[in-house]
């Protein structure tokens, strides 16, 4: 009879015998990763889903380079940001994938060096289109008549608007557009502009981009520019939310819009045009960086094999994405089914040199509509100690970021509503903002309804110029109206067929984010949260809208 | 007797704890005196295959290890390395690849080669398949009004988008600027005088304001024209590439047709094993062994009628009836089995003075 001890003893060496039967015991007690090669991938946000899925399986896959586990970890960063930060060396990475090789040439040119990547391949594609409502773009002549940006201009010019083609009752045409330092459907759109500005479709020059036949035709185009916006996102949540009264057109991805059409689809549904004088493919490149390693680079390798097997390219197609493995037919959601054509795209424009890239964005400041802000900032007791000191943080940031020629002022309210900076170009007012700014102090109720009234009026009683400009009021409040004479509902249907735009960005844990929604509603925007996160971030973004 | 028993085993069981103590904490201790008998490790060898012939070769070591191969008792593993043929040829030259056999598109490559290291191309070379160098076009508005789109290439007034692969980098890249320059010299002999001819070099310059892109490889190319229509209206290419990429572009929507140079010049795809010091015996009768694979009629059929190649075996024959092989299928499609008189293979010291004007007119 063995004794208990021994039986015991027995067993365990019958287990680790067992055990190292199995293989490396080592690799087994640390789960058999502590030797992978581990790559990043940093990639535009409309390959997030796909990516993230394609992620998960090769990972599962455990492939391997010289008996090494590939382990890749993706980074979701919009193209402009990425190239940003691979700029500063905030961001390193094995494989950059913006949305178009557009960035690598930016990428190049800013940081002076062409080596700074060692390959580029497509990943999977998508050209730009001008997404519009299906109706109007029949009444334009789509699908049988080709659509271009000069039709859009003879369009954006006319005085009769829709009643052009027979639909007064749409009144005139308007269009959104993104900021092409950060997005790249705004940067490829912009140059699209140029280059139909221009009637070419290669060999763009920076003395074409600065010409005053260019100038004054992306001037013209961009009166007809109802918002501005900081992504494609939010103008996409917009047009489903409000429907052909919020914009006529919105330059975006193919891929946007057929998520836009497949996913929750609106009523109305959105097709694309393939701009007659020519596109841009977005080939949503995989860049393998100079900085990876050797193994790195192999590893990488892998992966993009991995990425164009049929399997993964038939997942992104289902997203929308054009596949870039050439076995692979298009099929729905690539049909008219989704407001897509498959042959739609004929003529593709040339991609312009770096430095012809960098004038394009650089314009854009200077051709962009000029706007009129006004900041209504609330000062009410209930915003007291941190809320007012990251008001006044966040006002310090955005002025920073705002054109002088815009034409800024400043109400406060408490119990009641005063404009305490009048109206005037940033350039001869930007002092007496500083100095409101500095004295600004929490005391009393909060008349937050009566505050917008003014501000209307201020908006209003502004004398008027040649040009067009963006109207805009940004709301810095927490929200807790408690002295108004005026309701929400007065202060909607004042502000109802304005024109002006209400930016509420919401203070405090506590914010009656109620109120603020029902305003970001009727005013068509956003609620941006003004005290978590970069405050210069969230200004900078919220500069862009105007 | 118990007792001796149990000393025996407590032995044993201490040991084996002290044994597995030691392996856990420093790995392997490596002491086996009766080591079991394990399978004989498998010849590798590295083939360097250029990259129109990638989606065969690939198929073809599929079906060539499923032939369970071995040379004296030893399973045969074959890695591939696929590049563009003046790549892979760089590669070689300048030491950092070294491949047991080699498979660039043309026997220009392997002349190349030749210069630089005479010694490792000892043994001769075998044609795995063919292919003639074509133009594609897509049929489109820019495309309409052109009849003949070689002449379109050679008319520097024509708007066309062309694209042509980099003749520094790609085998189809240099046949292309060989057949347009005997052309522009009215020639089908190109003397090294004619290659680096000024006037010449004026007429790439002109050439290359027409052309989108060079890319590194014909391959890429031609993908690019199925995957990204509207960059280029017309491509050269090899005739095995455009008769894939009418099957691609039937999934595409896209109208593609064929055409064919009035001089011709056909790549032929040449299979050696080199005489290189890394290269053993074994590895070499494996490679003989794949060669031989390969120039088999049933694949030779398969290169054929999948692929798009024209075969290097004569027992294997391209019929444009049958309906299985792409010949067949796209027969329609302005395919020509008869070329017209082929361009005399340029001597090497040609090629390089070809190559250079081509860098002084475009810049690259």
């Amino acid at each position: 009879m063995l004794t208990r001890p021994f039986k015991l003893i027995t067993s365990l060496v019958l287990l680790i015998t067992l055990l190292s039967g199995c293989g490396d015991f080592g690799a087994l007690l640390s789960g058999g990763d502590a030797n992978a090669i581990t790559i990043s991938i940093a990639y535009s946000p409309e390959k997030d889903k796909w990516l993230t899925e394609q992620i998960a399986r090769f990972n599962e896959q455990r492939i391997t380079v010289n008996d090494r586990r590939v382990q890749v970890e993706g980074i979701n960063k919009s193209s402009g940001a990425a190239r940003t930060e691979i700029k500063k060396g905030t961001l390193q990475v094995t494989v950059w994938s913006p949305s178009a090789s557009t960035w690598l040439e930016v990428l190049k040119q800013e940081s002076g060096n062409q080596n700074i990547a060692i390959s580029n391949k497509p990943l999977v594609l998508t050209p730009v289109v001008i997404a519009m409502w299906k109706p109007m773009a029949e009444a334009m002549g789509w699908p049988n008549r080709p659509i271009g940006w000069k039709d859009i201009l003879d369009l954006t010019n006319d005085p009769q608007g829709w009643g052009r083609f027979g639909r007064p009752e749409w009144g005139r045409f308007s269009w959104g557009h993104t900021d092409p330092e950060i997005s790249t459907t705004a940067l490829s759109t912009l140059i699209a502009e140029f280059y139909a500005a221009t009637g070419k479709q290669d060999g763009l020059t920076v003395a074409d981009v600065q010409s005053e036949q260019a100038t004054r035709f992306i001037r013209e185009l961009g009166r007809s520019i109802k918002h501005y916006g900081y992504n494609t996102l939010v103008f996409s949540e917009n047009m489903k939310k409000f429907g052909m009264s919020y914009i006529s057109a919105f330059p975006m991805e193919e891929i946007t819009l057929i998520d836009f059409n497949k996913f929750d689809p609106p009523p109305t549904p959105l097709v694309a045009i393939y701009p007659a004088e020519g596109t841009f493919w977005h080939d949503n490149p995989f860049i393998i960086m100079a900085s990876a390693t050797a193994e790195e680079q192999e590893a990488a390798e892998r992966f993009y094999e991995f990425l164009l097997t049929e399997e993964s390219q038939r997942a992104a197609m289902s997203y929308g994405f054009r596949p870039a493995n050439p076995n692979v037919p298009l099929t729905d959601p690539i049909s008219p089914a989704f407001g897509a054509d498959p042959q739609g795209v004929q003529t593709v424009l040339e991609v312009p040199s770096a430095e012809v890239i960098v004038a394009v964005k650089n314009s854009w400041a200077l051709n962009r509509k000029r706007a009129d802000i006004l900041l209504v900032v609330d000062t009410s007791g209930s915003m007291e100690g941190d809320k007012l000191a990251m008001v006044k943080a966040g006002i310090e940031t955005f002025l920073m970021r705002i054109m002088p020629e815009d034409r800024v002022g400043m109400i406060t309210f408490d119990s009641t509503a005063r404009l305490v900076v009048p109206m005037a170009p940033l350039s001869d007012n930007r002092i007496d903002l500083q100095v409101a700014v500095q004295e600004m102090r929490a005391v009393g109720r909060t008349a937050l309804f009566d505050a917008l009234a003014l501000g209307k009026q201020t908006l209003d009683e502004l004398p008027p110029l040649e040009e067009d400009r963006i109207r805009a009021i940004v709301l810095l409040s927490d929200g807790a109206d408690n002295q108004s004479r005026l309701s929400l509902a007065e202060v909607r249907n004042l502000f109802e067929e304005s024109g002006i735009s209400i930016f509420p960005v919401a203070y405090g844990s506590d914010a009656d984010r109620q109120v603020l929604d029902a305003i970001a509603e009727f005013a068509r925007t956003i609620v941006v949260v003004g005290d978590t996160g970069d405050i210069a971030q969230i200004f900078e973004n919220l500069s862009r809208y105007f | 007797m118990l007792t001796i028993s149990r000393i025996v085993a407590a032995s044993y069981i201490f040991a084996t704890i002290v044994l597995a103590v030691i392996t856990v904490v420093y790995g392997p201790i490596g002491w086996a005196p009766l080591p079991l008998p394990t399978a004989a490790p498998p010849i590798r060898i590295d083939l360097a295959i250029s990259s129109e012939k990638e989606d065969w070769i690939r198929s073809a070591i599929e079906r060539f290890a499923l032939t369970n191969p071995t040379v004296n008792g030893r399973a045969i593993e074959v890695r591939v390395r696929i590049a563009g043929s003046r790549e892979l040829i760089e590669l070689i030259e300048r030491g950092s690849y070294q491949p047991t056999a080699v498979s660039p598109a043309s026997v220009l490559q392997l002349n190349e080669l030749r210069q630089w290291r005479p010694e490792f191309l000892t043994e001769p070379a075998q044609s795995l398949v063919l292919s003639p160098i074509v133009v594609l076009v897509r049929e489109s508005a820019a495309t309409d009004s052109v009849v003949d789109p070689w002449r379109a290439i050679q008319d520097n007034n024509l708007k066309v988008k062309i694209g042509i692969s980099a003749p520094t980098r790609s085998n189809g890249g240099l046949q292309t600027i060989l057949l347009l320059a005997a052309q522009y010299h009215r020639s089908d002999n190109l003397t090294r005088e004619q290659a680096r001819d000024p006037a010449l070099q004026d007429w790439l310059a002109n050439l290359d304001r027409r052309v989108v892109q060079w890319p590194a490889s014909t391959g890429m190319l031609t993908t690019d024209f199925i995957i990204r229509p509207g960059v280029y209206d017309i491509i050269t290419t090899y005739e095995n590439l455009a008769l894939q990429s009418f099957r691609q572009g039937e999934g595409r929507g896209l109208r593609i047709r064929i055409h064919y140079p009035p001089i011709t010049t056909v790549s032929d795809h040449p299979y050696t094993i080199l005489n290189a010091p890394w290269v053993d015996s074994a590895e070499r009768e494996a490679a003989r062994l794949l060669g031989n694979f390969l120039l088999s009629p049933d694949e030779q059929r398969i290169a054929m009628r999948q692929y798009g190649f024209r075969p290097a075996n004569p027992q294997v024959t391209v019929n444009l009836t049958d309906a299985e092989s792409l010949f067949g299928r796209y027969a329609d499609r302005g395919l020509q089995i008869d070329l017209a008189a082929q361009l005399a293979t340029p001597t090497p010291d040609v090629v390089t003075e070809l190559l250079n004007t081509w860098r002084s007119a475009t810049g690259q």
